[in-house]
């Protein structure tokens, strides 16, 4: 590992084999061969991941192809349908736009500023991500009862989404080679003007990467729009699969998500355009960037933060103490206690975790080490499924297993699987972003000097995509603690995880008994978030 | 210097957790082996029933036959019934325990379920029960109007047709999503017509306009909060309401009925049928048998649902007025079906 953990931590190259010059050499007869070939095993495993997260769309297919025009026609060609089409996107236009904002301020705000207290900033702004929607969804009903419709479903949604951009772009900016910006200023660009033209290039795969997960959650949510009264196209498709039990008008609704996700996932490529080299120029040498001195500006920089976690956090938070401290006159016992839930759902989001990473990391070496329109297809393929409800997915997934691997059926793996599925997605815009990072020719100069292509993977690749990694394996992490629709129908049965105690409570109107699974969601929440902010500090003093 | 591998192990670590908790229990898994050594036998119960008053249900069955384990799986009924659609003749479900018959209905018509026991048939009315007699009645509740505290009698409606006047624009919330309203709008077009019906739900869409809602739960929230004076609901979310309010002295708001045996007035079921496919069919039917009992009523009657348990001479929670009181319309379970009707009635109201 020593190898790998140099070149992460930014000591210089001097493996004693090695002159520049060989390494030079050994470099650019690489990168010839390097575009020519793509390895089998990375393409194997990329085609084996995309294939299983395109079970879905192949269930959405063969189910629509079973209802026949007419009944489609009916449903797809009335105002209800342009009235959910228009809210969907309006949503998700105005949520994006101001977490990648507030996202990306946040970011440069704990990771280039001496703002006081980054560590703890760090750790609060990520969590919101953990609190369940209904909870944030009720809080502010609660608070202000006629907050509704589309400034309502934006507020919440951009208070609950923004991680998913502030994460990846704390990850790159951790990341980009501070020279540039230096170079930058040492040419007289102003501090913003430096940011505009230097930083938010090298941050761009990671903000159109988070931007590209939040627009897709959005069109994928359910819960918090039906607490906040706003129907969105996935709303109409819940009620055609459990209220009018048609699986045909439900695929073929949830198909035409399935083309706005495309939709999004061509504006993506447009926006990121053919993006330059964003790695470090030289080779591997890594310093830390200067953090700049906030001087009196840390006053409001402390109040935006403030005012972002105090809403995000703060706010649900305080409903949760609330209810904790009621008592419930006539609460029945609970069907399984906080502890063990608590064991099972840990358990479930570690496993879940690592499953999206494994199927995210193949997908993403190949797109960012050999792009092309196959590496596009997969990647495309691989994303859009953030664009489905969990219920869409669940089902599928119900569909596949019942039929071809009922051994597995309501088994911990695969309900393992299914989370991995679901949120793969998370995980491949993280690990891809850390990767644009990661310098090729570093892997080539191991392979150069005789290592093999998985001991270079595990040497060299990994430990520098490292935060990217950890960035995913985190996102993922809070997004299963929470789940619901897909957990509901895939857990074995009789197993209880906090959501979904927490669901048949809140189901129940019974708040005092759900609180104490909140809380323990949140609590289990920080520890990621936490973890975190640490490791990225500690990573910075070494 | 050597840290950075840590976040590599992290994935990896999941992983070996993995392996190592294949045989967790913490993670769930089938214990079918270990029942089959002891000569137990575990039943999967689907259940769309109120979680708390299910489990009190299943471990006073458990005590009494110590022989049979229930696994119970929870979620929304429409979701478990589009479920066992899905998993067809595999499904490891042997039970299925639904709020409302139309979710049953749909599980039925797809030749899903087995005959009912015919003891549990017998027991329970049969107006209660399966027109086919392939799932048992084992709960009611009637639809009912929610009235804020502040609203005097004369102003509250008396009949479902009513709520579509333009005078309550304003002043009426209700969840057009819920599976509850569907037997009233099914009543409503039965004894109206369909164009009536269709009528009455544009009329009740525009007088809540400013009130459309996800569930009942809000419906009858926002009147005992004052935000909207009369939501339309079933019964027991009044009492759920009152009982998270203190007490039923404490609620904001209080209940009326329509008047006797208006259309709109639905008495509408909560039964459990046996699946066709279940490898377990004797336990099943004793677990059927045993909710169509009087100890399993009581426990309904007793629990925070608010039921109304069906089986003659089990009297209700002691709060709710006696079922025999109540003057429902004639509307029943053969009639409200699958709940079809219903469903594309309110799809051409854009209710859904």
């Amino acid at each position: 590992m020593q190898e790998g953990a140099l070149a992460a931590n930014g000591a210089p190259m001097s493996a004693p084999s090695l002159s520049p010059a060989a390494a030079a050499a050994a470099v650019s007869g690489l990168v010839a061969s390097r575009r020519a070939r793509r390895p089998p095993v990375l393409l194997g495993l990329s085609l084996a991941a995309s294939a299983l997260v395109l079970l879905p769309m192949l269930f959405l297919v063969y189910q629509a192809a079973q209802a026949g025009w007419a009944p489609l026609q009916r449903l797809l060609f009335r105002s209800l349908t342009a009235h959910l089409l228009i809210n969907t996107i309006e949503l998700a236009v105005c949520v994006t736009v101001l977490c990648a904002i507030l996202g990306t301020a946040a970011a440069y705000a704990t990771e280039r500023t001496d703002l006081p207290l980054r560590r703890m900033w760090s750790a609060l702004i990520v969590i919101p991500l953990a609190i369940p929607d209904f909870i944030v969804g009720y809080t502010w009903s609660s608070l202000w009862p006629s907050l509704h419709g589309l400034a309502g479903a934006v507020l919440v949604m951009t208070l609950s989404l923004n991680p998913l951009i502030y994460l990846p772009v704390k990850a790159a900016l951790r990341e980009a080679d501070p020279g540039l910006e230096e170079a930058a200023r040492s040419l007289g660009l102003s501090p913003l003007g430096t940011f505009r033209r230097v930083t938010l290039h090298q941050i761009r795969p990671a903000l159109i990467g988070g931007s590209l997960v939040v627009c897709l959650a959005l069109l994928a949510e359910f819960g918090a729009f039906e607490i906040l009264r706003f129907q969105t196209f996935t709303t109409t498709i819940f009620t055609e699969f459990t209220l009018a039990y048609s699986t045909s008008a439900a695929s073929a609704l949830a198909l035409v998500l399935v083309l706005l996700g495309l939709g999004v996932l061509v504006a993506r490529h447009y926006a990121a355009g053919r993006h330059g080299r964003v790695s470090r120029a030289s080779g591997g040498a890594r310093r830390p960037p200067i953090r700049h001195r906030l001087g009196l500006r840390v006053i409001p920089v402390t109040l935006g933060c403030l005012a972002l976690t105090g809403l995000s956090l703060g706010v649900p938070i305080s409903t949760l103490g609330y209810w904790l401290t009621r008592t419930q006159p006539t609460t029945l016992p609970a069907v399984a206690p906080v502890p063990t839930a608590a064991e099972t759902t840990l358990l479930y989001a570690l496993l879940a975790a690592g499953g999206a990473i494994l199927l995210a990391l193949p997908v993403a070496l190949l797109v960012e080490r050999h792009p092309g329109p196959l590496s596009r297809v997969l990647e495309s393929v691989t994303l859009s499924v953030q664009g489905l409800p969990g219920l869409v997915i669940a089902m599928a997934l119900v569909f596949f297993a019942v039929r071809y691997a009922f051994p597995l059926y309501q088994s911990p793996i695969l309900m393992v699987a299914a989370y991995s599925v679901l949120f793969c997605p998370l995980a491949l815009v993280s690990v891809r972003a850390s990767l644009a990072h990661a310098p090729a020719r570093l892997e080539e100069t191991a392979r150069s000097l005789g290592k093999r292509p998985l001991a270079a993977l595990l040497r060299v690749t990994l430990p520098l995509i490292a935060p990217g990694l950890a960035a995913g394996f985190c996102l993922v992490f809070l997004s299963v603690v929470t789940e619901l629709t897909a957990t509901l129908l895939l857990l074995p049965s009789g197993v209880k995880t906090l959501a979904t105690q927490f669901w048949a409570f809140q189901n129940d109107q019974s708040y005092a008994a759900a609180a104490p699974y909140a809380t323990a969601i949140v609590a289990i929440a920080v520890v990621p978030g936490y973890l975190l902010g640490v490791w990225f500090d500690k990573k910075r003093g070494a | 210097m050597r840290r950075t591998p840590l976040l590599i192990a992290a994935p990896l670590s999941a992983i070996a957790l993995a392996a190592t908790a294949s045989g967790c229990s913490t993670l769930g898994g089938t214990s079918a082996t270990a029942a089959q050594v002891s000569g137990t036998t575990t039943l999967v119960l689907y259940s769309g029933q109120h979680e708390q008053t299910t489990a009190l249900l299943v471990s006073a069955f458990e005590k009494l036959n110590p022989n049979i384990k229930v696994t119970v799986r929870s979620d929304d009924e429409g979701a478990l019934a589009q479920q066992l659609l899905q998993e067809g003749s595999k499904s490891p479900a042997d039970l299925f325990f639904a709020e409302n018959s139309p979710a049953l209905e749909q599980v039925q018509e797809k030749g899903l379920l087995a005959p009912a026991p015919a003891e549990a048939l017998s027991a329970i009315p049969a107006k209660y029960d399966s027109p086919q007699g392939d799932w048992v009645g084992i709960t009611a509740r009637v639809t009912c109007l929610v009235v804020g505290a502040g609203v005097p009698a004369s102003q509250v409606p008396t009949t479902a047709l009513s709520l579509a006047d333009p005078k309550y624009k304003g002043k009426l919330a209700f969840a057009g999503s819920e599976t509850d309203l569907q037997p009233a709008i099914t009543a409503i077009a039965d004894k109206y017509g369909t164009k009536a019906a269709t009528d009455w739900l544009n009329g009740i869409k525009a007088n809540a306009a400013a009130h459309l809602l996800p569930d009942n739960e809000t419906v009858t929230k926002d009147v005992d909060t004052g935000q909207v004076q009369i939501g339309l609901v079933d019964n027991y979310y009044w009492y759920r309401q009152a009982v998270d309010d203190g007490g039923f002295d404490k609620a904001h708001s209080r209940i009326a009925y329509f008047a006797a045996g208006d259309p709109g007035y639905v008495l509408s079921v909560s039964g459990i049928g046996i699946l066709a496919s279940s490898k377990h069919k004797d336990a099943a039917a004793s677990f059927v048998k045993f909710l169509a009992s009087p100890p399993a009523e009581k426990i309904i009657a007793d629990s925070d649902s608010f039921e109304y348990p069906v089986l003659p001479g089990s009297p209700a929670n002691a709060a709710e007025p006696p079922l025999s009181t109540l003057n429902p319309g004639t509307v029943g379970v053969d009639k409200l079906g699958d709940g079809s009707t219903a469903i594309s009635l309110l799809q051409q109201a854009q209710l859904l």
